[in-house]
């Protein structure tokens, strides 16, 4: 049973088309209460996940610990021994199953517990950036290997840190020396918009990119980066180029997630977008000497149309799906 | 704004289940463009708010913190004006703007009730325990008010939040910081626990979903800055209702969700099932000292008990914010922590072992 029908219960229980003694009957009928089977199956995988987490978390906490107790070989050994065991375990279990997955997180993340030993160890004075990055590159195989969307997030998520760090600890690129945020605000965004484009045309082909939360995560972030660079253009009336890319983008994104098939969470961050940097040009297209109370009244007034218009737009288009769904 | 699916409707009457005329086809707004309509209504009623400030201060020669009846009398207007408007349905610019314009009247409100409290203050005993306890509590007060009675949906989850806030900002004051994280987490977990069956559904739902996002979003901030709490604020008393008595009575909590969910639903009545709720409960209780993880635990348990996925999300994404900043948590030393966390992992995976045998037992039985 779709999410819907819990909707369509709700709102009937609000019409008063259903009396409370009835409420549970309905529930059951439509499914909204889980089975026996469906509960068992949930809170074991609920646990699952839980049980490979904690476990993680407790070899990276003890490994920051730095405990005195034990010489280098023997930290490393540990560390290693979880390690190896995992992918020991990996080999033994079926790689449809949930558990195959909950373990090859767990090693993704030991191999970061590792790198982060090393550094601590060794005292390398290696940049913070270089830890997330070759973490990122030594786990590619348990990403690609994994066919699990959420390992892939992580692993973008890795890459899209060591270029974060990268920026902050040189702010130069092949040596060009690019001190402005903007600069990596670009690569994020390049970055970003790239996965997401390849995820969404790559999920018709594989069912196991078919996540939704995923493919909007990676829009979302896109989103931001250009949008942020959009206002930095706004304040330092500079990077035009910004503008342009940022308008290509709407566009695209209109294209794909209108035209082609809708998906209004998407549109709402486009929305989203169009209003932030609109209202940002009006604040800054105003001289501070001349800044008057009814720019500020104009303002607000534009801020809220924005959002009414783009709700009430948003919800013609939900309307729209749900006629043809009946 | 509801979706009516045809189907159910014929499937609910041929049981008998409903009753009366066949309601109309509308839609549910969903939530991201709630959140949509929600920030745009903020943002917009700061600048409502600094342009009806900048008119009352044209008019009083900028000298409106001497005119605090003034300033509440026309907040306290905008506030009715709005109530008024919402009772009809005028549109989403309208509506927006009526939220937009209540968030201001809701500002001048505040500042003048501060400009009375502070009216032979200096400077810096402006922000003094005998002034920030009366705003707080007059804040809930307030938000709780327009809570119950303002008729409009976005409306109440942002009043529900405020009043969160300031809440917590008064428990704060008087040395109780952690007391209203126990009281929200049992007002929210009964409410999402009998959200078919309590009265007013559309009113309490956009009051729970404000409780929600405030409990989550204060538990974060408790939890993460808790011992910043204790050394910025010097307490001058003890903390009676201490971490430990939240930590025991949030596990408490989280017995009633089960027995609500399992013993009293009549499921999982099985060793496997007795197994797993053990389990369950082990995990739970070994999670307490990890702020907020047994609150993202009962989200994510209701959120697949009712088929609410937004509220298992928030769960989900709740457990790892509250697991990431257990590890700054400076009570305890990495060593305890890891240790606590080994043994969480390592009784799951017991726990899962053992169902494994009684499931292949059952079986074999069969």
């Amino acid at each position: 049973m779709q999410e819907s029908n819990r909707n369509t219960i709700i709102a009937l229980i609000e019409n008063g088309n259903i009396k409370e003694e009835n409420i549970n009957s309905v529930l059951s009928l439509l499914e909204i209460i889980p089975s026996s089977m469906a509960w068992y199956n949930f809170i074991d995988k609920l646990l699952l996940w839980f049980g490979g987490l904690a476990l993680a978390f407790a070899m990276m906490f003890f490994s920051a610990y730095n405990w005195s107790a034990l010489t280098h070989i023997e930290k490393f050994a540990i560390v290693e021994g979880v390690m190896f065991l995992t992918i020991v375990a990996y080999l033994y279990v079926d790689t449809q199953k949930l558990l195959s997955k909950v373990i090859l997180m767990v090693s993704s993340i030991l191999v970061g517990v590792l790198l982060a030993l090393v550094g601590q160890t060794y005292q390398t004075g290696a940049d913070s950036w270089q830890l997330f990055f070759y973490w990122a590159i030594l786990i590619l195989p348990f990403v690609s290997i994994g066919r699990f969307s959420a390992l892939w997030i992580v692993w973008i998520f890795l890459l899209n840190l060591s270029i974060t760090l990268y920026m902050d600890t040189f702010g130069r690129f092949f040596g060009f020396y690019l001190y402005e945020e903007s600069f990596a605000l670009w690569i994020m965004f390049i970055f970003n918009t790239l996965a997401w484009s390849i995820w969404e045309f790559s999920s018709h082909r594989y069912y196991w990119l078919k996540s939704n939360w995923a493919i909007r995560l990676l829009g979302v972030v896109s989103i931001i980066s250009i949008t942020w660079l959009v206002l930095i253009s706004i304040v330092d009336s500079k990077y035009i180029f910004s503008i342009f890319v940022w308008i290509i983008t709407l566009l695209l994104l209109y294209y794909i997630y209108r035209v082609k098939k809708i998906d209004l969470f998407m549109l709402s961050m486009g929305a989203f977008s169009f209003s932030i940097v609109v209202v940002n040009v009006l604040i800054f297209s105003i001289s501070w000497r001349h800044f008057e109370l009814l720019h500020i009244f104009f303002i607000g007034l534009v801020v809220l149309a924005l959002g009414a218009g783009f709700a009430s737009w948003l919800k013609s288009l939900q309307k729209e799906l749900s006629d043809e769904r009946v | 704004m509801k979706e009516y699916n045809m189907n159910v409707w014929e499937k609910l009457s041929e049981q008998g289940l409903v009753e009366g005329e066949k309601p109309e086809m509308v839609v549910r707004t969903p939530w991201y463009i709630k959140i949509l309509l929600s920030i745009s209504g903020w943002l917009g009623s700061l600048f409502l708010v600094v342009f009806i400030g900048g008119i009352i201060g044209l008019v009083l020669n900028d000298n409106i913190e001497d005119f605090p009846l003034l300033l509440t009398i026309v907040g306290g207007g905008i506030i009715f004006f709005t109530y008024n408007m919402f009772q009809e349905q005028r549109g989403d610019f309208f509506e927006h703007f009526l939220l937009g314009l209540s968030l201001a009247g809701q500002g001048l409100v505040i500042v003048s009730v501060f400009f009375i409290l502070t009216r032979n203050s200096t400077f810096f005993s402006m922000f003094d325990k005998d002034v920030l306890l009366p705003i707080y509590l007059f804040s809930a007060l307030f938000q709780a008010f327009l809570m119950w009675v303002m008729p409009n949906y976005i409306h109440r989850v942002m009043s529900s939040f405020f009043m969160v806030v300031a809440l917590s900002g008064f428990f704060i004051i008087i040395n109780e910081p952690f007391i209203i994280n126990t009281l929200l987490t049992f007002v929210v977990t009964w409410l999402w626990l009998n959200e078919f069956t309590v009265r007013n559904h559309a009113r309490v739902e956009a009051i729970t979903y404000g409780l929600t996002a405030a409990l989550v979003f204060l538990i974060y901030s408790l939890f993460s800055f808790s011992y910043y709490i204790y050394e910025s604020i010097n307490f001058e008393n003890k903390i009676y209702f201490s971490l430990y008595i939240v930590e025991l009575s949030t596990f408490a909590i989280f017995v009633y969700v089960i027995w609500n969910l399992f013993v009293k639903g009549k499921k999982l009545n099985s060793k496997r099932g007795f197994l797993l709720l053990i389990t369950l409960l082990v995990f739970a209780y070994l999670s307490i000292k990890i702020g907020g993880l047994i609150f993202a635990l009962i989200l994510i348990l209701i959120g697949f008990a009712h088929k609410h996925n937004l509220l298992t999300a928030l769960g989900i994404f709740s457990a790892f914010a509250f697991l990431s900043t257990y590890y700054y948590y400076t009570g305890e030393t990495l060593m305890d922590k890891s240790i606590l966390l080994a043994l969480m992992g390592v009784g799951i995976f017991l726990g899962r072992f053992m169902m494994k045998i009684v499931l292949e037992k059952e079986v074999s039985d069969v």
